[in-house]
């Protein structure tokens, strides 16, 4: 019992408190609607692509009540389809949160009745709990004690909304974490990126500005911590390249995406900013080209799901010598054919004005060059020992 | 005071008044109300034939009073014909979906007579 | 009782110095003998029972089982990245060589009230947070409050298994909450889905709308 009172005690501490502890705003926040952009369908491609999708990543072992697992015998087109819902379900969970422009709250007036003055002392909230509508279509309005009826404020629609179709996760509070100062700053200071970002997902609506403010200060610290990684294959990845790509501040995840060799994802973000910023360089007739020879992270995943169970003398049987050539490689020939074509395109970038940081750039450059040219001779060598034909 | 599904568990008969109304919950000290559906004739406690709206009558942290109300299946009902009871009338007009009760404009007049009364009385006692 | 945990950590900078001996008493009462610090402390050993004994004669000692001071956080945060906790506790978990005494065959359902009455420890086998006055449970003490939280399912662990007493458990409790409103400790947060439509919509609609 004295649990519930206490945290009780700490939650009306929180709401009543009357100038609540803001967060500091971040310095870089979205000047007009981004949604147009965000949504465009190249744009969610280019997304989609960079986020890239790791299974492993993706269906990592999460502390929910039931963890178990199942264990089944399968023919192989059952496992195959299973494959395929696996996949699907990984794409699912890779659901970037939407990107919106701040929604400014309207006054929207029903009705004044001044006869109606003094009918109660206190106002009354009604909400619509008709079943089936979607959250943004249920009214809920005020009846002030003054006998004015007006649709109730975003703060009271979305509290509302809580109390009578709970969204699992939220907290009817705003928890500490987003209203100190301190607690943030700990936070980001000891990377946790992923849980800040999924937790304001869940306690926060995409339009709130709040929402916004705190997106925008876990990027701009990423982007000085340069801890990408952390949040590459997970559904925040995206948004965060747009965000970059937006603010043009692309230089530091293009340097990091070159020296993890993800080439044809730094071609993609210049591709992006291009198409964000409008800049008149063709960009398309390059992403064409790559994506030719590359294909999409859902079919890789698959192409791997499907590789990984294959007993080893199964895998020679199948794809012969030169799967195995590729496994050791890393790479295949299409891929050191997108890799010359992406370093054309980013070279050019560095080469333009856009880029800021052009020395770091072309180091990373240079060193990609060299280990790759290696590979290249040794994937070459190997090839040609094995007697597989080189083109 | 088991729950009961929204839907109702109350036995529906085709030909008797239904009516729309308050159903005290809660407890002790703490009133709480459902709107319900349900036979005109039967006491509150009976089982009801559906529910479609609560009621807090206390108010909250940020001095609010809560209703929420399933305005699709009011509007169904009272086409159907189901009564009103004067309470749930007056709810229902003070949320708008109705004309407001002539109870509430009286009770309205009622509370600022009152305070005019109070703050006469105190500007000519001081 | 030994005069245990106390005199390991009444100064966390004598640790290095001269650990043995504390860790001898911590670890004779977690049965969990290291064989060569039991060699090597049999002389060190009887001079603090010596002590122990004296302790109820002379007021100038301090009695082991007083728990009136109290003690900062702070100091409990390092007391759990140090060697005498090492030493103290190994690689597991405060609560993993607790076992609860009991008559007959099953132990009873609950767990003792508490175990500090007074400032005193009022019995003879403290819980595992009770027995150490150096494991504080406060929500900036992530490290603790982690062993007390299932890898599995994230909850918190019962006192059935931990065997804490109720009101530790329940300052565990809080702490937990705390720890997880202030962000200190990370949990997996349940997946959000989108009704993209909810927030893009159609442009007629909204035309409509407004």
């Amino acid at each position: 019992m004295s649990l519930f009172r206490h945290i009780r005690s700490l939650n009306a501490l929180q709401i009543l408190r009357p100038g609540r502890r803001h967060l500091s705003t971040a310095s870089l926040q979205y000047d007009q609607d981004p949604q147009p952009l965000f949504t465009d369908a190249e744009t969610q491609s280019l997304l989609q692509s960079m986020t890239q999708l790791q299974l492993d990543k993706v269906f990592r072992k999460r502390t929910v009540p039931d963890n178990s697992t199942e264990m089944k015998f399968m023919t192989p087109d059952q496992l195959e389809k299973e494959f395929v819902q696996a996949i699907e379900k990984a794409r699912h969970l890779l659901q970037m949160p939407p990107i919106v422009k701040v929604k400014v709250d309207t006054e929207r007036l029903i009705s004044k009745d001044a006869a109606l003055k003094d009918f109660a002392s206190t106002k009354y909230v009604f909400t619509d709990i008709t079943y089936g509508l979607p959250q943004s279509e249920r009214k809920v309005v005020v009846r002030e004690s003054d006998g004015t009826l007006a649709y109730a404020n975003l703060e009271t629609v979305k509290r509302m909304n809580q109390l009578y179709f709970p969204l699992e996760g939220r907290k009817s509070y705003i928890p500490r974490m987003f209203t100190d100062e301190e607690l943030l700053k700990s936070a980001l200071d000891t990377h946790k990126y992923e849980f800040i970002l999924d937790r304001a997902t869940v306690q926060y609506e995409p339009y709130e500005p709040e929402f916004h403010n705190i997106l925008s200060r876990v990027f701009e610290h990423l982007n000085e911590s340069k801890q990408f990684d952390l949040l590459r294959s997970t559904r925040h990845f995206g948004p965060m390249a747009f965000f970059y790509a937006w603010h043009r501040c692309i230089d530091d995840l293009l340097y990091d995406m070159i020296r993890r060799d993800y080439l044809h994802n730094a071609a993609e973000l210049i591709a992006l900013s291009y198409k964000i910023h409008k800049i008149p360089l063709d960009y398309r007739s390059t992403l064409e080209q790559i994506s030719a020879l590359r294909s999409t992270p859902a079919e890789k995943a698959l192409e791997d799901l499907r590789n990984s169970i294959q007993a080893p003398e199964e895998r020679q049987r199948v794809g012969g010598i030169e799967q195995e050539i590729h496994l050791a490689i890393g790479k295949t020939e299409n891929d050191f054919a997108s890799d010359e074509i992406c370093l054309k395109f980013i070279e050019q970038y560095i080469a333009s004005e856009h880029a800021l940081k052009k020395v770091q750039l072309e180091l990373a450059i240079q060193t990609l060059k060299e280990v790759n040219l290696e590979k290249l001779q040794l994937f070459k060598g190997l090839k040609k020992a094995h007697g597989v034909n080189v083109n | 005071m088991s729950l009961t599904p929204a839907s109702g568990i109350g036995r529906f008969y085709k030909q008797s008044a239904k009516i729309i109304r308050f159903v005290r919950q809660g407890c002790t000290n703490r009133p709480f109300y459902h709107i319900v559906v349900m036979e005109r004739r039967k006491n509150q406690h009976q089982p009801v034939i559906e529910q479609v709206g609560s009621y807090d009558p206390l108010p909250n942290d940020f001095n609010e009073r809560l209703v929420a109300l399933n305005t699709e299946r009011i509007r169904f009902w009272l086409g159907k014909g189901a009564h009103l009871s004067v309470p749930a009338a007056e709810l229902l007009g003070i949320a708008g979906l109705l004309p407001i009760h002539p109870r509430t404009y009286m009770t309205a007049w009622r509370n600022r007579r009152k305070a005019a009364d109070e703050a006469q009385a105190e500007a000519t006692s001081s | 009782m030994l005069p245990m945990a106390r005199s390991i950590l009444n100064g966390l900078v004598q640790i290095t110095r001269s650990s043995r001996g504390a860790a001898f008493h911590t670890s004779s009462l977690m049965g969990c003998k290291a064989a060569d610090t039991e060699s090597n402390n049999t002389g060190d050993n009887a001079d603090t029972d010596a002590d122990a004994t004296e302790s109820s004669t002379q007021s100038s000692v301090p009695d082991v089982n007083d728990r009136t001071k109290v003690i900062p956080v702070e100091s409990s945060i390092r007391y759990l990245k140090s060697a005498a906790y090492k030493q103290t506790y190994g690689d597991g978990f405060v609560w993993s060589q607790y076992r609860r005494n009991h008559k007959g065959m099953y132990a009873p359902r609950k767990t003792r009230k508490t175990c500090i009455r007074q400032g005193k420890i009022s019995t003879g086998n403290p819980c595992p947070i009770c027995r150490d006055e150096y494991l504080v449970l406060d929500h900036r003490n992530t490290e603790l409050i982690d062993q007390f939280i299932s890898p599995h399912s994230g909850e918190v662990l019962s006192y059935s298994k931990t065997g804490l007493c109720q009101k530790s458990h329940l300052r565990l409790l809080v702490a937990v909450q705390r720890a997880r409103d202030y962000g200190l400790l990370t949990y997996d947060v349940p997946f959000r889905e989108y009704d993209y439509s909810e927030y893009y919509g159609q442009p007629k609609q909204k035309q409509q709308k407004s």
